[in-house]
Formats: structure tokens, sequence, C-alpha cells
């Protein structure tokens, strides 16, 4: 399995300032002082700039939204964790994660701050640490026999299928093994639609090893195609 | 059962387990929250002006909640306190995908009930969706012919255009369901067909501009589509339920049709009052893949779409010169479908939103709310910032003559149902009804002010205006009747067809055979 992508990271390190300053537009800016004041971190709408990895991690105090898209800050790394959202042209101290931002996305609306979707490619099966594809993600346009323990091993919790065929999942390894849930049929597969996007919830959810990329049985009243 | 698209074929298997906001400041706090959905009924957020049915609140699945309201003190010229149906989504809480259906076809109206039953899985929650208009019954036909339907505003399945975007000044917002959370904005649809000629191009012309799609050529209804179409007038010609239409006329067009039409493409003279589509015209049908013409010729219509093929109608007599000599000479023609992200206008930024398999895109009536403030909040000079209603009475309860002119009165009240779709500030989605009572067939509803009042308070930052009127409907699962009152248009308790919905279902599937 590869490797999760690495965002680029280019620190735009800036001497003290004045309440606000050093935001040329449109970038979003993050300081380390209450106001808009001290040293800052300017993350340009087109560049690569990221909190992660610019040595910004858990310093940001304040922020200055000077875009025209929603400011989404985020606890944890790949847009995981607790959100913090600043509107167009909005500046002012973080209310919740003073001191905890640790990535950030700029988005055309606020409810896109919620959703890391976005990131997937076309083409690409794409697996997420969080629900609603937040957090880490890894994509691929290929079946995978065993995940990478202590990276994805029983740790996904959303999907999007942007490919052309069905994803199949599956609890263990080389695509076997059976979820079983008090009152439910014995699941052997559970699958994705071409398309689709979720969220995964129990027995599914953190219990996935292995996946592959079938094409759609012609026949629509059947499953047959995970588990041939 | 054959699906229009694989995406939404959900099928085989068990379905999995059935299972405010502050905006004061201008940094917006929202976490994550809990991850477990409770099993107990969720408390209903308190309305100013609606009073919770309690009994009737319920978690549908884990994350998505349903709330039902009653108005708290209905004036007295109302016979029946109005009703208001909240269903909340979180993609974070469940298994869930936010899509929309057009049903069997994409040329004919069904009613929600009929494209929830179409489809392999139940949806949990299905509303009506976007703006449509009947175009008329073809010279021949009898009754046991559907009259066929248009959509009007920007229109996507699965990546698919499926109707043209309206002139970007006319106020039409769409929503996009694509990531897990509904994104309301402005869009355009840009659809072109290109020549493989290099040499003797019939008037030099490689690109054509394509009108719309899965349409009756020449009779654009609802809103123009471009520059070149009329104005538009209203009448004489009216749907099957007696409404006066406005036709945005234009002879000089090419339409596109696809797979999804399912019905045989338009013969000339669709529309009996509309002089546009008399044309005979030119038609071909194209390998979608490679654009190779497969056969074509003059005249137009009686067409099936094939799956992997297009079939291109052209009016006018250049448009059809142009069109006959590509077919003469074998050419190929690439049909090209963009979308275009238009929510910056103001800041003069486009952006494409590219078109795959998961991109959903429902057309809408006014913008109601963008970033938390609500476009029909305030008071206008009136004294009453409404919106529009095409079915408003009196103090007296005399229904009015709506006109631009029509001076509004304080004690003017409005009885259009209502369908809207929003996002609050936790990234949640909400569905909503505003109607009469559920359980008599009395039509009412509101003004768009007093759709957006409450939902601000339930903490809505961006929500669009769906189609309503008799068109409002909610289908909770397979319910034997819908859980909004019924408009009693096209008759008391019958419910309309409609152009598509908007839906939620289970995300996934345990695969248990």
């Amino acid at each position: 399995m590869g490797a999760l992508a690495l965002l680029c990271s280019v620190l735009f390190a800036l001497p003290a300032n004045a309440a606000y300053e050093s935001c040329e537009k449109p970038s979003l800016c993050l300081y380390d002082g209450v106001g808009g004041t001290g040293g800052s971190l300017r993350l340009p709408l087109d560049g690569t700039a990221t909190v992660t990895g610019s040595g910004w991690d858990n310093k940001a105090v304040s922020v200055y939204n000077n875009t025209h898209l929603w400011g989404c800050v985020y606890a944890n790394t790949y847009l995981g964790g607790t959100v913090e959202t600043i509107p167009p042209g909005g500046d002012g101290d973080l209310k919740t994660l003073v001191r905890e931002v640790t990535s950030h996305k700029l988005a055309p609306s606020q409810g896109a701050c919620f959703t890391g979707y976005e990131r997937c490619g076309t083409g690409q099966l794409c697996i997420f640490k969080e629900p609603n594809g937040r957090g880490g993600m890894y994509g691929t346009p290929n079946d995978h026999a065993g995940y990478l323990a202590g990276v994805w091993v029983d740790n996904v919790r959303s999907v999007m299928n942007r490919t052309e065929k069905t994803a199949c999942f599956f609890t263990d390894a080389s695509w076997s093994g059976e979820w079983t849930q008090t009152g439910q049929p014995v699941a052997k597969a559970y699958k994705v639609n071409a398309g689709d996007t979720t969220s995964l919830t129990a027995p599914f959810d953190r219990s996935i090893q292995s996946h592959r990329l079938r094409t759609p049985d012609a026949d629509p009243a059947t499953d047959k195609e995970c588990l041939s | 059962m054959t699906r229009p698209a694989p995406r939404t074929a959900h099928r085989g298997g068990a379905r999995l387990a059935a299972a405010v906001t502050a905006l004061s400041s201008m940094l917006l706090f929202t976490a994550s929250g809990p991850t477990s959905a409770a099993e107990e009924p969720p408390a209903a957020p308190e309305l100013a002006r609606w009073t919770a049915q309690t009994a009737d609140s319920r978690l549908l699945a884990p994350g998505v909640e349903y709330f039902r309201y009653k108005e708290t003190s209905p004036i007295a010229q109302r016979a029946y306190p109005r009703e208001l149906n909240v269903v909340r989504i979180d993609p974070a809480q469940g298994a869930l995908r936010i899509e929309s259906t057009f049903g069997r076809k994409a040329a004919t109206g069904e009613t929600v009930r009929e494209m929830v039953a179409a489809m392999p899985e139940v949806p949990l929650v299905a509303v009506n969706g976007g703006y449509f208009m009947n175009e008329g019954t073809p010279p021949g036909t009898t009754g046991a012919v559907p009259e066929t339907v248009q959509t009007f505003g920007a229109t996507v399945r699965d990546g698919e255009v499926m109707g043209a975007s309206c002139v970007l000044g006319k106020n039409r917002h769409s929503v996009v369901l694509q990531y897990g959370v509904p994104y309301v904005t402005l869009l355009e649809t840009d659809i072109t067909v290109t020549s493989s000629l290099t040499e003797e191009i019939p008037y030099g012309e490689v690109t054509q501009r394509v009108d719309d799609v899965n349409r009756n050529p020449g009779g654009a209804l609802g809103c123009p589509r471009d520059a070149d179409d009329t104005a538009g007038e209203l009448g004489p010609y009216a749907d099957a339920y007696g409404k006066q239409l406005a036709a945005y006329t234009d002879p000089t067009e090419f339409v596109l049709f696809n797979y999804s039409y399912r019905t045989t493409t338009p013969k000339p003279d669709v529309n009996k009052n509309i002089t546009a589509d008399d044309q005979a015209g030119y038609e071909v049908v194209l390998d979608s893949a490679t654009g190779a013409i497969i056969t074509g010729g003059e005249g137009r219509g009686g067409r099936t779409v094939a799956k992997g093929q297009y079939v291109l109608q052209a009016i006018g007599d250049h448009q059809t010169d142009w069109l006959r000599r590509q077919h003469q000479k074998k050419a190929s023609l690439k049909i090209s479908q963009r979308l275009w992200d238009h929510r910056f206008k103001a800041q003069e930024i486009k952006r494409e939103m590219p078109l795959d398999e998961t991109v959903d895109v429902v057309n809408g009536g006014s913008l109601l709310i963008r970033d938390g403030v609500s476009k029909y909040g305030s008071t206008g000079a009136t004294g009453y910032a409404h919106g529009s209603c095409a079915r408003l009475y009196d103090e007296n309860g005399r229904s009015k003559d709506v006109t631009a002119a029509t001076p509004q009165a304080r004690t003017d009240y409005c009885r259009d149902s209502r369908t809207a779709v929003g996002v609050d500030e936790r990234g949640r989605t909400l569905l909503v009804t505003l109607s009469g009572p559920r359980d008599h067939y009395y039509p009412d509803g509101g003004f768009l002010a007093e759709v957006t009042e409450p939902l601000r308070a339930l903490g809505v930052m961006d929500a669009l205006n769906q189609d309503g009127g008799g068109s409002s409907t909610m289908l909770l699962g397979d319910a034997a009747r819908p859980v909004n009152g019924l408009s009693d248009d096209p008759a008391p308790g019958v419910e309309r067809r409609v152009y598509d919905s908007i839906y939620v279902a289970t995300g996934g599937s345990p695969v248990v055979n």
C-alpha cells in the first residue's frame, strides 16, 4: 500500500506585527498573539503553504480570513478533529482551537468545512480515518489484499468510491472474513457503489482490512460481484 | 429492475441497522460531536411560533432525525394550523448518502412515491426537487402517452447534464449533491458540439453551442436559457393542470438527448401554441464515446436513445444545414458538457466543477439564506419582505391577483406550500416542508420569510427554495401518506408528478449472500 500523500509546506514566516497586518489578499493568516498580533503564518489561496509541517502546529491564537472563501481550521492533521470556521473577511481570536490548530482549508461554503471528500481524485477509491471524508486519506485505483498494520488496518471510518466499479470491503486480509451482528445476517463483504460516499457505522466502522474493485453485476438483483 | 445509473443501485443485502446555535461572533465554533447515534427519540429544537409534536419526533436511522411541528397560533383565516416537517441529516453520524433521482425516465414526471418505488432500496426520506414544466401533448397522441416535462435551471444526474441553466440574471440557484454536504450556488452549464472536420468546414464553424438537454427544441419554458431566447410571454399555452406557461422561444437551436430520456425524441409541434418548435429540422444519432454519427436524416423525432448514444436535434435553417453537412461528410461530433460555479460572481470569479459520477445537481428557485444571512428575513417597504407567492390571500380570505404591481399588505397571507434544503452550522443537511396539515388535504404554506425564520433558528447557514405549491412532498420511507399536507393541485390528496426528488439513503450495504 502506498503512503499517504504528503502536503507540501511552505512557511511564510513574518515578523511581529500590529493587528491583523501582513495578510495580503487572498490569504488566511494565523497569528500567535491575541487580536492578530505577534508572529504570523500566511496561507495563500492558491499556494502550497500549510499549517501541518510549517512549525505552526498548535500555535495559532487569532486568525484573519482575508479571502472570499470560508476559512476552516482543524485540531488534527489532514482536516481532522474539531472544526472551527471563519467567515469570508472575518477576523478574531480563536474560540475553541486556541493553540490547537494543525491543519486548514479554504471552502466555498461553511458547510464544506465539515467534509473532506473533495480531496479524492477522479478514478480513485479513497478511504479516510475520520467520518465524512476527514482525517488521513488514502486513494487508489487498485485492489488491496491487506492494509498496512498500524496505519489502515481497522482504521477506516469513511469511504468515497470515485471509480466506475463497485468497491467491496472485507473485515480480514485477502478479501475474507465475516461480520456478525445480533439480529442481522452474517455479512461477508460491505459494498459501496460507484460514485457514492459514506461514513461507516458498526460493525463495519474501524473493521476493514482489505478491498477490491469489481465490475457491477449485470443482474442488479444480486450482490455476487463482491464474492466472486 | 433496471436502474438508469449504477450509482443508485443499492441492491440486495440486508439494510444496515435501522436504526444552536450562537452565531454572534465572527468566529463560528463547531465541534465534531459524538460518534454514536442515540437510540432514543431526538429532542426537537424549540422554534418560535411552532410547537413540536414530540410524539412524532424520531430517529429514522443513525444520523437522520425527524421533527414535526404545528403552528402554535394560526391566524383566524386559516382553517387548520400549518405544519413544519424537518429532517436533519448528519453524514458523520451514519452510513448515509444524499442524492437525487428522476425516477425511471427523465422525460416524464413521476410522483415522489413512484420515484421511491423505482429504487431497489427504500430511502429513508425523499422530498420533491427542482422546478419543471410540462411541455404539452404532441399532436396525434392519446391520453395514454404521458406528457413530457422539462426541467429549468442547471440539472445534473451522475455527472450527466439533464437540463441547461437559466441565464445568470434570473436568480435561479441550484444545489450540488456531491461531498455529503449540499452546496447551494449559482451554476452555469456549458454544452457544445464540436466537429472533427478540419477542411471544408460548413460555415467555417467547428463548434456549436447546444441550447439544452432533453427538451422540446424551440420551446424553452420557465426561463430563458440564453440571450437568443425571447423574453417570454404567458400563454395562451397551459399545461396539464391549466397553469399558464411562459415560453422563451428560439427557432434556432441544438438540443441533445441522452439515455436517461427513456422516451422517443420529440417530433415537431410538441407545443401547439409555440411556432418555433414546428420545424422539421434534422436529427442524428451519435456514439457518445467516439462521436461517430451512427445514423440520421431530415426531420426529427421518434427515436429512442440507446445506452452509449446521444441524439442531437437541430432546428433553424443554419443549424439544420450545419448538422446535415456534418452527416454528409461523415464527421464525428464530440459533445462537451461543463459546469461553472458562479457563487463568487460578485468577485468576478467563476470556477469549473468537473463532472463525474459523483455529481448530482438539483435546480431550485430563490436563494433563501447565504452565509447565515436570510434573504427574506427583513421588513420591506410594504412591511413584509415575503418573497413571491402564487396563492396570496387578503385578510378576508379572498384570493388576490398577484402581479408585480400588487400591493402587499401586512394582513395578506400566503398559502404556497414550500420545500427547502439547507445546511446548518455543523454541516448537517436539513430537508424541510412548510405546508397544510398532514391529516387534511388543505393547501397551505407561507411566504419565503416564514421558511427562513425557522431555518435560521435551526442554525442554517445556506438554504435554497425548491419547487413548492402542489409539488411539495415529503415521504419518510415508503409511508402510505406523505408527512406534509398535500395541495389540492392536481386534485385533493393526489400527489403531483414532478421532475425529480432529493433523497437520503444508506451509503453502503452489507453483502450477505
